[in-house]
């Protein structure tokens, strides 16, 4: 290459680059919409309904009703636990978070033992009833056939999650606590050690279960209903957030509402837009919408379901102290 | 800050750490002395080189997360997509700084080695990997580093011990000054082994020091 042509494609690149970066810069500057953040996983089936929020845009259409004048902005962020999106909400770079029991008490936790931040369960969004949507899976042509026979087996579980919790109840309850090794592994990682022999089984939350039966590459053990606990998916919000902004919480949890609404009369359609939304054929996401309870609600007896999951993380040293779940639920009332 | 000060004290992180030094110690140690056999492998052998650096060169890019799945799948155990993982954090920079270090031999040595008809063993023994051993060294350095860059990675694989395992399950528990405590230990692990290459190096390559350091 000639000296001249050096030259040039050294200015271009550099062209290239400065651009880009002062692209990137000045769009950050001139957005000038009020952005809401809103953490959801496509991983766990309970949290679905966001997929309905999301894909139909009910919350866009109910701000943009609400505040004609103000450009508002929804940020949907597919995470893939309930951690990334608890640290998200603590930093402040996220208003509502859909997760699992156990993160929603992690999330609480936290909101006792750092003062800077605050948050609120705004409401329950699915519900797996009696045990439902948990499962332990071994790979289809294990030898296991029983939960007695994961005696001396390696299981992987996401450490501190429902799954854990649900296999540790039923291994209890079989006592073989001590007979079983458990590796906490992430939800990839455990479905390719299951896929290549490398751990007996795997426990963990729909619509995996399914997911990995219908692919052939496992077959459900035992399902939750061993443990007899209720599962559940809630939306957590910062609280300092929203009693700022108690009108937009207002139209979210309108926009569940309308979402669950729709789930229930439309399962079909409701079925299409999961699959579209999570990736999961449609067959799985059929088999969701009928085996979980869609609810927007703060109930009583479910409040009281998390009582048992608080103590198991006390107990596994994962939350030190007991703490007043209701004292958590998020209320209109509050003086901001 | 009570909360690190009490795991100090407690023996299960110290397993932690025993784990990841076997982990990185064997990984660094297989993947400096590949990626020195492959760049004086090529580098003697001029037709391997234009075969194998632009496919080391492709490698190179993948982030640590893209190799977890085909360590898993390739390796017999567990234990051996740990070592892989944290292999190729290491070779990779290796690698590049050893290869960058003998196409930057001087043209003027090579002339004399072939007036002298020295045989391979001197050629390299004698004359090369002298010349080149300022650059061996900062290739160990960059391995070591890179070792323990990917020992998060790797360690997730594990599910049960290793400091990027107790690092990645105190994220997923919320234990963030436990994370905080997990990155300074890894940090000053990797800074500890830095340290000790950096002290081999001034004994060995001891005519690269400034005369003030000497």
């Amino acid at each position: 290459m000639s000296h001249m042509k050096t030259k040039v494609m050294s200015a271009l690149l550099t062209f290239v680059m400065v651009f880009v970066t002062i692209f990137t810069i000045l769009q950050t500057f001139f957005d000038n919409s009020i952005k809401i953040y809103i953490g959801y996983q496509s991983v766990t089936s309970q949290t679905w309904t966001a997929l309905i929020v999301k894909n139909k845009n009910i919350f866009e259409e109910k701000l943009k009703r609400a505040f004609p004048n103000q450009k508002y902005k929804v940020v949907w962020s597919d995470e893939i636990s309930g951690a990334v999106i608890n640290t998200a909400m603590i930093s402040g770079k996220c208003h509502f978070g859909f997760m699992g029991d156990m993160p929603c008490l992690l999330n609480m936790n936290k909101s006792i033992e750092l003062e800077a931040f605050e948050s609120a369960l705004l409401c329950f969004t699915g519900k797996g009833e009696g045990g439902k949507n948990q499962s332990i899976v071994v790979p289809k042509d294990s030898n296991i056939k029983t939960v007695y026979d994961l005696k001396g087996k390696k299981v992987s579980v996401p450490i501190g999650s429902s799954a854990h919790y649900m296999l540790l109840s039923i291994l209890d309850k079989y006592g073989i606590t001590d007979d079983v090794e458990i590796v906490h592994q992430d939800i990839g990682l455990a479905s390719q050690m299951l896929n290549t022999n490398k751990s007996d089984a795997f426990a963990i939350w729909a619509p995996y279960p399914n997911f990995l039966e219908e692919l052939e590459q496992g077959r459900i053990l035992v399902d939750g209903a061993e443990s007899n606990k209720d599962y559940l998916a809630g939306v957590m919000v910062h609280k300092g957030w929203a009693n700022e902004n108690k009108e937009i919480v207002k139209l979210f949890i309108e926009s569940l509402q309308e979402a669950q609404q729709f789930i229930k009369g439309n399962p079909n359609e409701a079925a299409e837009i999961f699959s579209k939304e999570s990736g999961f054929d449609l067959k799985i996401a059929k088999k969701e919408v009928y085996s979980i309870e869609w609810v927007a609600s703060t109930s009583e007896s479910d409040l009281m379901s998390l009582e048992d999951k608080l103590k198991f993380l006390i107990d596994n040293k994962n939350i030190k102290n007991k703490f007043d779940i209701t004292k958590f639920v998020y209320s209109f009332d509050e003086e901001v | 800050m009570e909360k690190i000060f009490s795991e100090l004290a407690n023996p299960e992180l110290y397993k932690h750490i025993l784990v990841s030094l076997q982990n990185v110690i064997t990984g660094f140690t297989i993947a400096f002395v590949l990626a020195l056999f492959i760049a004086l492998l090529i580098y003697e052998v001029k037709f391997l080189d234009k075969i194998v650096y632009p496919i080391i060169e492709i490698l190179r890019p993948i982030p640590n997360a893209g190799w977890v799945p085909l360590a898993i799948l390739f390796s017999a155990t567990i234990e051996q997509s740990i070592i892989f993982i944290t292999f190729i954090g290491a070779f990779f920079p290796a690698f590049i700084t050893i290869y960058r270090a003998l196409k930057g031999f001087p043209s003027h040595y090579l002339n004399i080695i072939k007036l002298n008809k020295l045989n391979l063993w001197d050629k390299y023994v004698k004359i090369i990997l002298p010349a080149i051993m300022a650059q061996i060294f900062t290739a160990m350095m960059l391995g070591i580093s890179g070792a323990w860059l990917s020992v998060i990675m790797a360690e997730m694989i594990s599910g049960k011990a290793g400091i990027g395992y107790y690092t990645w399950k105190n994220y997923t528990l919320l234990n963030y000054e436990l994370v905080v405590l997990g990155v300074v230990i890894m940090g000053l692990l990797g800074a500890l082994f830095s340290l000790i290459i950096s002290l081999i190096s001034k004994r060995v390559v001891f005519w690269t020091r400034r005369e003030k350091d000497a």
